[in-house]
């Protein structure tokens, strides 16, 4: 038997009586489908944040070398959207305990837990809706500068992969109070929380790089950086 | 077709009995829409995309017939505009790719001993998404709006101001669709093949297609949210009037050249980043298909099997980082370039290494010129002559003479049709027995390969000629006295000639199918475990789930000769690349196969779960359909709250939530 | 009772199925072992809160502002190491998962520093904007 249960680790060649879950996926790799596809998920959204991320980079500072008010440093409001990506970072925390309480089978806990992640998460959105419309009050859209344009479209496109993440937690939440979601489906509230947490380490970059780094350094650091690299590069090429 | 009922004998040693036994009911035009099973929708792919292969080889021909004269007008420059851009996408998007998805979903399940692939529901959604992307894509003609602008869409052509009419539109929003198609497919097939394999079937005792499907599908889910992200700015620069690639405008009030701030570069830099691992996403899978045939015509196995994988991933890791030779001549300055060009020579290492391995593996073989046998070392010998032309302008300085011309066509379509069709054409003789119980006539099969092999050469190689004398890209004219005449006649002719062999393809087809041979199991004396079951094969694929306990497992059990080489294998088993572990460790435990085969064999007393057919991955596709059909066609318009949203958008967006809770809240079998 | 038990051999479909990691199974067995309870979370929680709070006051801080992008840097860092390794439990579950991700992770970094560095230094002015005429005389636009 202990050979049995060594192969299926490596290999996945089922279990064996003694488990009796039949339902259960056996599989190759003894890794779930559904939470390896959420993994691969992530990885390739990493590469559509990776895309838009650079973009707002690659157009930071533009709006000043170009004299198009208004400018960043003039209009974010560092305290607001600290308050903002705190609430977030909190769910984030609400999340991990709704899993924590269903894995043991504890309901009130995770319902209790989903719905705090869930208005954390709307609070978030509602204070986005915020910031938005006051930028655009101030003169910012996404017409006005690049700065305009990528803050906007950076920062709106996560702001629906949040959407999308309330959404699939109030679902969670309706079905968990229809009695639907049991202990042993805790893998249902899981990769919600993977797609959560997710969003949530986009918005701690985002934070940084948007919000904090001062505007008026940026250039100078980031040519600084790329100077030194630059000059790294340029040696090995001589070398050819 | 694929379902048809098969006597339950004829399917394994033991009887058993099928949960959903094939009925009238299961073979219908219904039945195809809401399937879910791998075989049909890889039928569905496969003929979907040789239909736009089909179109798109009329848009080809309708580009030679303009270049066969100078100064012809057959038709204007701005539809032969659309005519190159069409051909160029069309044949990669909705031909190529989608035919290399015939083959994933077909074969892979059947290679690796599964019933089905991870998600079943998940591949149905792709097809029909794959399907409204093509569709979006078609419209156009019939808009009259075809795209113009290549299929590169380089900015700042594909803005308003250069290109008012919907022309983008479809072609932006077409591509989105097709993302989500393939994203979609290639997570599904990343996990089935981690996840699904027989007990035995170790990563290094996967089949080399198999390996290549893994890597592709990696690459399709790392390249394309590039592109997706690319398209979403370009059309918020169409609809919502930023400026991501435009640098400045022309402000016609006060008549001054305004600076708007974007760079037309960073299109180049997005689209490339995805566009290189693209042109992998192309090859990679027919590289499989030929590291499938060549050895079971050589009667030897694969030479260097790990090398070849590690060759592989290699080339797909590397594929990240080579973007910019697309761009040397767009003055990036001479360290990216020099960087650029080290890192393009270093990808053809690997690639050079999978061109000995097939040779190798050929070298002492008995070599069986079959049809299959023929396109693949077609491929070998038609590649190599598009990967020397592709290293050539890997250098910057040839380069600058060389792109934008013939030269770059001719490269690339020795890869493109030298490669990946041939290989696909390969592919379609070696696995057509599987697909259809039936053989493909060899005798025509013949036919039609020395007439594609001579018309593609006449075709494409006189335009490695024509670039070198100065024929640039994408020009819909020449002049009389250019002197490039002669070789344009040449490639018209050979274009004509490579259209019949179409002909003659689709008529063996047709013929082979009627009468063709019966195939029985085994046509091909193959290797790999798709050939020990019936053909087509049954709804559940294998009876019994077999356990694998060699690299060539048919062989292995037909040839007690191949034991030997098991014993050699076993060692390559893991490997250490950069530190990180690759492959599982042990060798499988002979006990504990065993007692997975005693169970497997016990299994047939019970009921084969099989997944439900199901409306709703179609009803979800119709709403992203919807969505994207909005965007470009955006009236009548409905205001709901701050936000005003096309009709067709918002009457999408409805349906796709209707279809992903309907989805999800159906029990899946 | 085990009538699916042969291992790549799974053939329903476990899209919106459910029953994914089930108490009792090996994995499950392993996860009760390593993973961490409430209190760690709330602890991880606190010192994600700390980061955000010294983020913050750094900013204002003049004293620090010579090294403040590269301490926001490496805090944020910080923070995003912290949330993946505990409250995606990237820490402690399954290697091919950790592997998976952070292979996302490095084709994405070294793709777009890549890009920056290009697009940050260019050796080549690809295009001339015309400088509006209230900023004449302004310093050059930087990166050029
Ligand atoms: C040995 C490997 C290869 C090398 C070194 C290579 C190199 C290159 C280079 C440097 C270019 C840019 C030429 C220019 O525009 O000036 C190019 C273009 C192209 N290559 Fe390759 N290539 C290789 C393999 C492939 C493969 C396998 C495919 C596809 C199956 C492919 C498809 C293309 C396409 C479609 C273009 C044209 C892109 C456009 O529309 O501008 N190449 N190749
Ligand atoms: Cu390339």
């Amino acid at each position: 038997m202990a050979t049995a249960v060594e192969l299926e680790r490596a290999h996945g060649a089922g279990h064996g009586d003694d488990h009796g879950h039949a339902d259960h996926p056996p599989t190759s790799t003894g890794l779930d489908h559904r939470k390896l596809l959420m993994w691969a998920f992530l990885a390739s959204d990493c590469m559509f944040f990776g895309s838009l991320i650079a973009t707002y980079m690659i157009y930071r500072g533009r709006a000043e070398d170009l004299g198009f008010a208004p400018f960043p440093s003039e209009i974010l409001d560092i305290p607001y959207t600290s308050l903002s990506a705190f609430v977030l970072l909190m769910s984030s925390l609400t999340m991990v305990l709704a899993l924590a309480a269903i894995q043991k089978g504890d309901h009130r806990g995770l319902r209790i837990w989903l719905a705090a992640t869930a208005l954390l998460g709307a609070i978030f959105l509602g204070g986005q809706y915020f910031e938005f419309t006051e930028f655009y009050h101030e003169g910012l859209s996404l017409q006005t500068n690049m700065f305009g344009a990528s803050f906007f479209v950076l920062t709106g496109f996560h702001g629906a992969h949040v959407t999308i993440g309330v959404i699939w937690l109030l679902t969670l939440l309706f079905l968990s109070l229809r009695g639907g979601v049991k202990q042993e489906d805790s893998l249902d509230v899981e990769l919600a929380g993977l797609y959560w947490h997710f969003v949530d380490i986009v918005w701690i970059v985002i934070f940084t790089l948007v919000y904090l780094i001062p505007y008026d350094e940026v250039t100078e650091t980031q040519t600084g950086a790329f100077t030194y690299l630059a000059g790294i590069l340029r040696g090995v090429a001589s070398i050819f | 077709m694929a379902s048809v009922a098969q006597p339950a004998g004829h399917a394994g040693p033991a009887t058993q009995t099928v949960a959903r036994p094939a009925t009238k009911k299961n073979i219908g035009f219904w039945s195809w829409i809401t399937t879910v099973d791998h075989k049909r929708i890889g039928l569905l792919y496969g003929i979907t995309a040789f239909a736009y292969l089909l179109i798109g080889g009329i848009e080809a021909l309708v580009i030679r017939s303009q270049l066969i004269a100078p100064n012809n007008d057959l038709v204007s420059l701005e539809k032969y505009n659309q005519f190159f851009t069409m051909h160029g996408t069309t044949m990669i998007f909705l031909a190529v790719m989608p035919l290399s998805s015939a083959f994933f979903n077909f074969i892979i399940p059947l290679q690796i001993g599964a019933r089905d692939v991870a998600f079943p529901r998940l591949n149905a959604f792709s097809y029909w998404v794959f399907f409204f992307g093509g569709l979006i894509l078609s419209l156009s003609w019939l808009a009259n709006a075809a795209p113009n602008q290549g299929w590169y869409g380089y900015a700042p052509l594909t803005e308003k101001g250069f290109n008012i009419g919907r022309n983008v539109d479809f072609w932006a929003l077409g591509l989105q669709v097709l993302g989500i198609a393939s994203i979609a497919a290639s997570l599904n097939f990343i996990i089935t093949i981690l996840n699904m394999r027989a007990p035995g079937m170790t990563l290094m005792r996967m089949p080399l297609f198999t390996w290549t499907t893994l890597i592709t599908s990696i690459l399709i889910v790392m390249a394309f949210p590039a592109i997706t992200i690319a398209l979403a700015l370009l059309s918020f620069d169409r609809f919502a009037g930023t400026s991501f690639y435009i640098p400045y405008i022309y402000d016609e009030a006060t008549r001054q050249v305004v600076a708007r701030g974007g760079d037309p570069l960073l299109w180049q830099h997005l689209f490339w980043i995805f566009g290189h691992p693209e042109v992998y996403i192309l090859i990679l899978p027919a590289f499989g298909i030929v590291s499938e045939i060549i050895p079971v015509f050589s009667r030897k196995p694969l030479f260097g099997y790990a090398v070849m994988v590690y060759a592989t991933a290699t080339i797909a890791f590397l594929g990240f980082g080579v973007w910019v030779h697309h761009m040397f001549t767009t003055g990036l300055g001479p360290t990216p370039n020099a960087v650029f060009a080290a890192s393009t020579m270093l990808i053809a290492v690997p690639t050079g290494v999978k061109i000995l391995n097939w040779t190798s593996t050929m070298w002492g073989g008995q070599l069986n010129f079959t049809t299959p046998m023929l396109f693949s070392t077609a491929l070998v010998s038609q590649f190599v002559i598009g990967g020397i032309s592709g290293v050539m302008h890997g250098s910057p300085p040839i380069d600058s003479q060389h792109n934008d011309s013939y030269f770059v066509v001719a490269h690339f379509h020795y890869v493109l049709f030298g490669g990946s069709i041939f290989a696909l054409l390969a592919g379609t003789y070696y696995w057509f027995p599987k697909f259809s119980g039936r053989m493909l006539d060899e005798r025509l099969g013949k036919w039609h390969f020395w007439v594609t092999f001579a018309a593609f050469n006449i075709t494409f190689f006189p335009m490695h000629f024509l670039g070198l004398e100065g024929m640039p890209r994408r020009y819909g004219t020449y002049g009389e006295g250019s002197g490039l005449q002669l070789w344009h006649v040449v490639s018209s002719v050979g274009s004509y000639l490579l259209g019949f062999s179409f002909l003659i393809f689709m008529y063996n087809v047709a013929v082979s199918l009627q009468r063709g041979k019966k195939a029985g199991n085994d046509p091909w004396d193959g290797a790999t475990l798709e050939w020990t079951i019936p053909s087509p094969p049954p709804v559940y694929n294998f009876a019994t789930v077999p356990v694998v306990r060699h690299r060539d497992p048919l062989w292995e059990e037909k040839y007690a000769k191949y034991e030997g080489e098991g014993h050699a294998e076993e060692e390559t088993l893991e490997t250490t690349i950069a530190g990180i572990k690759i492959g599982e460790g042990q060798v499988p435990d002979e006990d504990a196969l065993e007692q997975a085969e005693r169970r497997a064999a016990a299994d047939d007393e019970h009921n084969i779960h099989l997944p439900n057919p199901s409306y709703w991955p179609l009803v979800t596709a119709l709403g992203v359909f919807l969505a994207a059909f909005g965007l470009i066609f955006s009236y009548p318009r409905i205001p709901i709250g701050a936000l005003d949203l096309p009709l067709y958008t918002a009457a999408g967006l409805l349906v796709l939530v209707a279809g992903v809770y309907g989805w999800s809240l159906e029990p899946a079998s | 009772m085990a009538h699916q038990a042969h291992g790549g051999s799974y053939v329903g479909p476990v899209e919106s199925q459910g029953p994914g990691t089930k108490p009792g199974t090996d994995h499950e067995v392993d996860n009760h072992e390593h993973h961490p309870g409430a209190r760690t979370y709330v602890e991880v929680a606190v010192v994600l809160a700390i980061i955000t709070a010294v983020e913050v006051a750094i900013y204002y801080i003049e004293a620090l502002e010579s090294i403040l992008v590269p301490l926001l840097i490496v805090l944020s860092i910080a923070k995003f190491v912290a949330v993946v390794g505990y409250f995606m439990h990237l820490k402690f579950d399954d290697r091919r998962f950790r592997f998976m991700f952070i292979g996302g992770l490095v084709i994405t970094f070294s793709v777009f520093i890549g890009l920056l560095a290009m697009q940050t230094f260019k050796e080549f002015a690809t295009y001339d904007i015309p400088i509006p005429a209230h900023r004449e005389g302004a310093e050059e636009p930087a990166g050029h």
